[in-house]
């Protein structure tokens, strides 16, 4: 057997991962029914035979929505965190690397600055400048996600040099990259996991707020986030609208933070061969 | 005073502490010694009641006649710093980083309610000055980052003695000190030790430090006593393979001329203790028997759990 | 006869953490006019308590910092101050080990590669298989099996894992090995083991050691000379046996009153035949 299936937290956050993979795929060759369809006839349906998890408001089917829904929520969060941990991890590792001087002061006050703004505002204001969509609001999620990893890519990144193998590394004639990518980044890798599960998280919901907005994902494309939201109006008459995509939001984050969780272990050799 | 008998410590069923027995009398200072993994300091937080969560005592501990294994956590608390007090080797992570250290050295006399706050804080920095911390009653007021190690670790004894302790266990209380604070405070726990006639159990890895402190020794290796007895021929005419070993192993002189004798082999985690003597793997006279059958206890000079040394002749 | 290391008038200091951001930094002096010179094949003992310097001066030998004043000299050439690049040829001749055994290792690389590593650098037109082989003869040196090429440090206990420090240091066959506090963080009947593979393994590849140490007793053991700081400045240099029988400084004399006597070595007793005053 496989090791890694051994650990639970990666085990279930395997299996939730792979529903969500599963509904996404699935949504690329089939729907039960096209999830844009309005049937004004139809509206606010309960779950039942016809439509498995109901209807909403205008009468599409939620079932389908929810299944084209993940595809987005995959997109935005893989290349949102994509986005931060690549960026902000490279800017952390170099100001670490260069404390205390211009450069590392440079780095991370233009991040604090970033930082200091509510991410949901700017991301405002930066798809109105480039207009509203969902691959600009998933830049817009990004760019907030990379003083989040830089900083704790800087942090690990001070606490790893400060090891003496790491000398031991430079004494073996290491050059300064060589140093980085084979005895820093592997050491930094589990947090920035963890952190990145996380943000995952985030992502998802930022984006929902974005949706709520109008700028994020167009309709008719389904957002989990915009039916979430759109839900609040109907909350005492229909609750499984806003039920379904929480739960969907719900299992796509955990199933992240439980393969995060179960990653960090198995990346490290101190949880193997004991 | 303190008694203890056959305690045995288990973590998830591997013996940390095998059948330890020892008696201590007011006066008088024991010297536990030890390697990493020897369970020296499992058996000062065994005594203190303090075990960490997964470890299992059994046996017996009294003081003064009193039982203290199995003792509910709210009995172990009023004699914890009263009857028993302890130091260890790190003061910074001992003493709470965001109260005065007077406020700490205070703390214990109110809480066993031996005094008021106003009149513990005088006792507290009359005790700062027995210890010989500078200025006593401006370093009341200090935070315990404001004062030096060895500072510190003097703050930690004045704590620990606030309430008159019967018995005060040191865990390497000098082990992260430079040499000459090292031998400032062994001194200034000498005197208290004279002054208040109370016992003490004095824990180290140092042969030298262990000399110079204590009346007994008891050496410890893998939760077993390996040898132990009053502390000169302990140390001077050991019987047991270990203690020998530990003895010839302390540099002297120059490699060109007194090349040391090592013991073999590398300290043994607890998973991988034979069920027998845990040093059989390393020990000049291991054989098939030691690692299978635990020592028997014989007794001379001194005491040694051995299948085959024989103890010096009393 | 050109020295293998020298040290000349070396100074250093660190800066102190700012306290506003609009204060000056001040600056902390670990170093102060430190010189000595080391011959080919001897061993130079560094003593002092915490604080006196040695550790630091330990990093300017070896060009992992760069002085603020002075300058180190490795076979009669200057190589403090100098570029990385520049240093990279003389890197593999040089080689430091230190205290801590559990920080020394990069605990995601199996050892076999930690060992390798310097070869990789001094020696890339080595093929896998002869690197191998150079690994595992050099792990039985140390007095460890060539099969624990492939496992992870935390698999080692304290005194293997000096062990794996000391082959990935010599793996490269350096003519001065710098060793940081080799043996205080090693138990007792663990610590004999290293000292006296320390001294065979510079007999055997003629080394030049510098040993640092608080420990007078360890210093004594293996050093030919000895210097000792305090508060970045050298006290008193000499022949280990003159310094041992007739200290001169007050601070060293103070510091061998407080040297821990071996148990068994009262006065009168003493087995080294050396003249400690008893403290």
């Amino acid at each position: 057997m496989n090791p890694a299936w051994r650990h639970p937290s990666f085990r279930v956050g395997a299996i939730l991962m792979g529903l969500v993979l599963g509904a996404a795929l699935l949504s690329l060759v089939w729907t039960p029914y096209d999830p844009a369809e309005m049937r004004i006839m139809a509206r606010l349906r309960p779950p039942s035979a016809q439509n498995w998890l109901g209807t909403d408001q205008f009468g599409r089917d939620i079932a389908s929505m929810v299944l084209v829904g993940a595809r987005n929520a995959l997109l935005v969060g893989f290349v949102a965190v994509g986005i931060g941990l690549v960026f902000g991890v490279a800017l952390g590792m170099l100001a670490a690397l260069y404390r205390g001087r211009l450069i590392d002061e440079a780095v991370m006050r233009a991040l604090d600055f970033i930082f200091a703004f509510p991410a949901v505002l700017t991301a405002i204001l930066i798809l109105t400048w480039f207009g509203p969509g969902l691959v600009n609001a998933v830049v817009a999620i990004g760019i907030f996600n990379i003083p989040v990893f830089a900083r704790q890519a800087r942090g690990a990144t001070l606490q790893v040099l400060a090891q003496d193998y790491i000398r031991a590394a430079r004494l073996a004639g290491l050059s300064r990259p060589a140093v980085m990518l084979r005895h820093i980044l592997p050491n930094i890798t589990g947090l920035m996991i963890v952190q990145g599960s996380t943000q995952f998280a985030f992502a998802i919901l930022a984006e929902a707020s974005l949706s709520y907005l109008g700028i994020g994902t167009q309709p008719p494309n389904p957002s989990w986030g915009r039916m979430l939201n759109d839900a609040q109006t109907y909350l005492g008459t229909a609750p499984h609208l806003a039920l379904v995509p929480g739960l969907a939001i719900a299992i796509a984050v955990l199933a992240f933070n439980l393969l995060g969780d179960g990653l960090r272990d198995l990346l490290d050799p101190r949880m193997k061969e004991r | 005073m303190l008694a203890l008998r056959d305690l045995s410590v288990t973590f998830r069923g591997y013996p940390v502490l095998r059948n330890l027995s020892f008696d201590l009398a007011s006066g008088e200072t024991l010297g536990l010694v030890g390697e990493s993994g020897s369970g020296k300091s499992m058996t000062a937080l065994a005594l203190m009641g303090l075990l960490p969560p997964g470890f299992e005592a059994k046996g017996s501990i009294r003081l003064r006649g009193t039982e203290l294994l199995g003792l509910p956590d709210k009995a172990l608390c009023r004699l914890r710093g009263r009857a028993m007090a302890m130091i260890f080797q790190e003061p910074m992570t001992a003493l709470n980083p965001v109260l005065t250290v007077g406020a700490q050295i205070a703390e214990g006399l109110v809480l066993h309610g031996l005094m008021d706050p106003r009149a513990a804080m005088a006792e507290a920095i009359r005790l700062m000055e027995r210890v010989g911390l500078p200025d006593p009653a401006r370093r009341a007021r200090s935070y315990p980052h404001e004062l030096s190690g060895g500072q510190r670790q003097r703050a930690m004894i004045a704590m620990a003695i606030s309430c008159r302790p019967a018995v005060l266990i040191a865990d390497e209380p000098t082990s992260a000190l430079d040499v000459s604070l090292q031998v400032e405070i062994l001194a200034l726990l000498r005197e208290i030790r004279a002054e208040t006639g109370m016992a003490m159990i004095f824990i180290s890895h140092d042969l030298s430090v262990i000399s110079a402190m204590a009346d007994r020794a008891l050496v410890l290796y893998g939760g077993l006593a390996m040898e132990s007895g009053p502390v000169r021929p302990v140390i001077d005419r050991p019987a047991h393979p270990y203690t020998q070993g530990l003895i010839a192993a302390i540099p002297r002189g120059t490699a060109h001329t007194h090349r040391l004798s090592p013991i073999r082999g590398q300290v043994p985690d607890l998973a991988s203790l034979p069920p027998g003597c845990p040093f059989a793997g390393r020990c000049t006279l291991g054989d098939a028997r030691c690692a299978g059958t635990p020592p028997p206890l014989r007794s001379g000079l001194t005491q040694i759990h051995c299948h085959h040394a024989e103890p010096v002749p009393a | 006869m050109i020295p293998l290391l020298e040290a000349r008038h070396l100074h250093h200091a660190y800066p102190l953490p700012r306290q506003g951001l609009f204060e000056r930094r001040r600056r902390i002096e670990a170093v102060r006019d430190v010189s000595f010179r080391l011959e080919e094949g001897r061993t130079l003992g560094i003593v002092g308590e915490s604080g006196s310097g040695k550790s630091t001066l330990a990093r300017l030998l070896v060009a992992l910092e760069k002085p603020r004043g002075g300058e180190v000299l490795f076979r009669g050439e200057r190589i403090s101050g100098l570029p990385e690049k520049r240093i990279r040829p003389v890197r593999p001749l040089m080689q430091m080990i230190f205290q801590d055994p559990f920080g020394s290792l990069d605990p995601r690389m199996r050892i076999g590669e930690s060992i390798a590593e310097p070869l990789g650098v001094a020696e890339p037109w080595l093929e896998a298989g002869e690197r191998a082989g150079r690994v595992a003869a050099m792990l039985e040196k140390v007095g460890l099996q060539p099969a624990m090429m492939s496992r992870y440090p935390h698999q080692f206990s304290g005194g293997q894992r000096q062990r794996i420090a000391i082959a990935r240091a010599l793996i490269t066959r350096p003519a001065l090995l710098v060793a940081d506090e080799p043996v205080s963080a090693l138990d007792v009947s663990v610590q004999a083991q290293i000292l006296n593979l320390l001294f065979d393994l510079k007999l055997e590849f003629g080394l030049s050691l510098v040993v640092i140490s608080h420990d007078l007793a360890v210093v004594r053991y293996l050093c030919d000379e000895v210097i000792v700081m305090e508060g970045g400045r050298v006290v008193e240099q000499a022949e280990t046996g003159r310094l041992f029988a007739a200290p001169q400084a007050a601070y060293t004399r103070a510091l061998m009153a407080a040297m821990p006597l071996p148990p068994d070595a009262r006065p009168g007793t003493d087995p080294a035949g050396g003249d400690i005053s008893p403290g």
